[in-house]
């Protein structure tokens, strides 16, 4: 008689034999949760229709579909006072949006810079970086916001009938930047666009390095071509000023500014010491290898130190982008339209104050969702590429 | 950010089960002072001093309605609340009465839960604008294409929409969250005019750096009815609330005032003896709750109509706001007395 044999014996005579088994164990606790947290929803649910119901409260999504009737500032889809509650919450989204890919961009590669800078021999530039990160680092990005745009931006810019006179007829005051702007049919956009991606793609299928040239020449070329055979569809509308503001053209409000400036120097900081800790964390060793070798300095960044830099840099990255992408939320104190602000007055207009809570959330987390997906994708994608 | 009400409100409607039914009156009562929910800091309406000792002519609302209960006016805890919060707080409990500058509206007095009483205040939007820089503006139609300062979330900014939608002027909204922001904006000159209630207009311009500056024109864009708010559901507190307003107007009237009132309890005209308690068998008070001398308690503490308003907000005031609109229907006003009887 095998060990074997007998323990099972010995498990059989127990009624709850079942139960010593660890699959069916975990299966059975993994139910027992899934039961008590659909049991604990419904009764969150149940709950709050009875309460709502008991303090004469209307809820739902119905007001969604009404009128909104406040104006968005700053607005880049076509939305005025007659638009949806919807339409509005969809140009705050956008402009949230908007502003963390503006932000995202400037912040990477003025975080790499700085990087960079500190770790070069230089010693007044390494001071210089090291100083700017300990700044923007340790201060609240609040405080940042609200000293750029009340401090120094509406301070020092000149009022509206002094506008500061760029080239290219861009105008700078106390409200913004204003700029020519180029209006064109649609059609226009989209085939330059195509144009240009597939060139992107031949390019990048072309080994020789001279050849890669002369297509871009090409390139180029063609896309004037483009330009002029559309010129009749084309005009650019200057700024100019009346009795109150620039009106006409591009205008770049100072809100937007204030809030792109303020929160690109900020993560920047943040993103330069993500990225100095990476290339830091390479093991010394390897580096040297790479040296010995004969490679160039450059040579040996590039195809050793960021390869495995990359590694310790990006889940640190993720978080710093996603924790951009909820700073952005204090642009409604100063009055950028973006989500925050946008929902607020549409909670303060319609007081449905659950629902908008939860489109405001939900908004949220599917951004920073989004994010950590393609970031862990990209990450996925490194790590694969060299080997792991 | 002041989200920590909704946060409550919300938490309170999913997780809430029981629901005291006792009445608002009993429950002041047995805690032993109001909640009374007012404006953050509005000079005139609802403002704490240096020493944190609130005033203003919301407050002065506040401590009638505990005059009229304890006897004793400082026997209420202010809540200052953001537009934002407001209604949020009364419908979760957190204060007993709202009485913050609030425009009675149909929307929220029909869907939210909520009751509003008697408007204590006529007041309508406007808008202020510096008279140095724009000497020739005197009306908001010459505002084309202006930059206009307004704070979210409250009825003002759709009222300055339609305004400009329906006269088809072009307007830049310049949009803040907060009182103070919209003042430093305007202050600092990002935006050509502001626009609020026009008695907020009027405590606003003593915030900023040269207050003479600036006017404030006489066009109003808007009907603001400010009146208390109470709870949906308990009609003996709304009554008391309503009556306590009432009862105030119709003080100035009969000319009671805080400093005749021990003589005006011996007056033998029947309806200030009905209104001060001093009528054989009357047992009108008894219906609302409140013991015979709720009115002369009210008048002792804190004066009548005309007298809270002069204090905090009338011609002798920093604001000097006159009566206008907000006079006695007897001077060509629109507050008129209901009859107590």
């Amino acid at each position: 008689m095998s060990i074997y044999y007998r323990t099972s014996q010995y498990l059989k005579k127990r009624i709850f034999f079942f139960l010593e088994k660890i699959n069916i164990r975990s299966l059975l606790l993994q139910l027992g949760i899934f039961f008590l947290f659909g049991f604990f929803v419904s009764w969150i649910i149940h709950n709050t229709i009875i309460n709502l119901t008991q303090l004469r409260i209307t809820s739902g999504l119905g007001f969604l579909k009404m009128r909104a009737g406040i104006s968005i500032p700053d607005s880049f889809i076509p939305y005025s006072e007659d638009s949806s509650y919807t339409l509005a919450l969809i140009s705050g989204l956008l402009n949230t949006i908007l502003m963390s890919v503006f932000c995202i961009f400037t912040s990477s590669i003025l975080g790499l810079t700085i990087a960079f800078s500190r770790l070069s021999q230089n010693w007044l530039l390494q001071k210089l970086c090291m100083i700017y990160v300990e700044i923007f680092r340790n201060l609240p990005p609040l405080l940042i916001i609200l000293f750029l745009y009340f401090g120094i931006l509406q301070e020092i810019l000149p009022p509206v009938q002094k506008s500061l006179s760029l080239p290219f007829h861009i105008y700078i005051n106390q409200r913004g930047i204003y700029c020519p702007a180029l209006h064109f049919q649609k059609i226009w956009l989209w085939s330059s666009s195509i144009i240009c991606l597939s060139g992107f793609f031949i390019i990048r299928r072309i080994k020789n390095p001279f050849n890669q040239y002369i297509l871009l020449l090409h390139l180029m070329i063609s896309l004037a071509f483009i330009v002029w055979l559309f010129y009749h569809d084309t005009f650019l509308e200057l700024p100019k000023l009346e009795t109150f503001n620039i009106t006409g053209g591009r205008n770049i409000s100072l809100e937007f500014l204030a809030l792109f400036l303020s929160l690109s120097l900020y993560t920047s900081a943040l993103i330069s010491e993500t990225i100095r800790t990476g290339i830091e964390g390479v093991n010394n060793s390897l580096k040297e290898t790479g040296l010995s070798l004969g490679l160039a300095p450059g040579l040996v960044m590039r195809l050793i130190t960021m390869p495995l830099a990359l590694r310790i840099i990006i889940p640190p990255l993720t978080s710093q982008y996603v924790n951009l992408i909820k700073n952005t939320s204090l642009g409604i104190a100063i009055g950028y339209s973006e989500l925050m602000r946008i929902s607020n007055t549409v909670l303060n207009q319609t007081n449905q104050s659950l629902a908008v809570v939860i489109i405001w959330m939900g908004s949220y987390l599917s951004l920073s969702l989004i994010v950590s997906t393609v970031m862990n994708w990209l990450n996925k994608t490194t790590l694969r590429g060299h080997g792991h | 950010m002041h989200l920590k009400n909704i946060a409550l409100a919300i938490y309170l409607t999913i997780i809430t089960t029981e629901h005291v039914s006792a009445s608002t009156l009993d429950t002041v009562k047995a805690r032993g002072y109001l909640q009374c929910g007012v404006n953050t800091g509005l000079i005139g309406f609802a403002i704490p001093d240096k020493k944190g000792y609130w005033k203003g002519f919301d407050v002065d609302y506040c401590r009638a309605v505990a005059a009229a209960i304890f006897s004793d006016p400082q026997k209420v805890k202010f809540i200052p609340l953001s537009a934002k919060e407001r209604f949020t707080a009364l419908q979760s409990g957190e204060i007993d009465v709202l009485i913050r500058n609030t425009t009675w509206t149909m929307s929220p007095d029909t869907s939210l839960g909520i009751e509003f009483t008697a408007v204590n205040y006529f007041d309508g939007q406007s808008f202020m604008i510096n008279k140095k820089k724009l000497p020739e503006i005197k009306s908001p139609l010459q505002l084309s294409g202006a930059s206009i300062c307004v704070q979210s979330g409250t009825s003002t900014e759709i009222n300055l929409a339609d305004y400009f939608k329906k006269n088809k002027i072009n307007y830049q909204p310049v949009v803040f969250e907060k009182f103070t922001e919209v003042n430093a904006a305007y202050d600092a000159g990002r935006c050509d005019a502001y626009t609020t209630d026009q008695s907020s207009l009027y405590a606003t311009r003593l915030q900023l750096s040269a207050p003479q500056e600036n006017i404030i024109l006489s066009d109003i864009i808007s009907k603001e009815p400010f009146a208390p708010a109470v709870r949906e559901g308990d009609q003996q507190w709304t009554n008391i609330i309503r009556w306590t307003h009432y009862a105030l107007v119709n003080a100035e009237e009969y000319g009671i005032t805080q400093a005749n009132i021990k003589n005006m309890i011996r007056s033998d005209n029947p309806n200030i003896q009905r209104m001060l308690g001093t009528e054989k068998g009357s047992h009108i008070a008894q219906e609302l709750g409140l013991d015979k001398e709720w009115v002369t308690r009210i008048i002792e503490n804190v004066g009548n109509y005309g007298e809270i308003f002069e204090r905090n907000i009338g011609k002798n005031t920093d604001l000097k706001i006159s009566r206008g609109i907000n006079a006695l229907w007897t001077h060509g006003g629109l507050q008129y007395g209901i009859p107590i009887r």
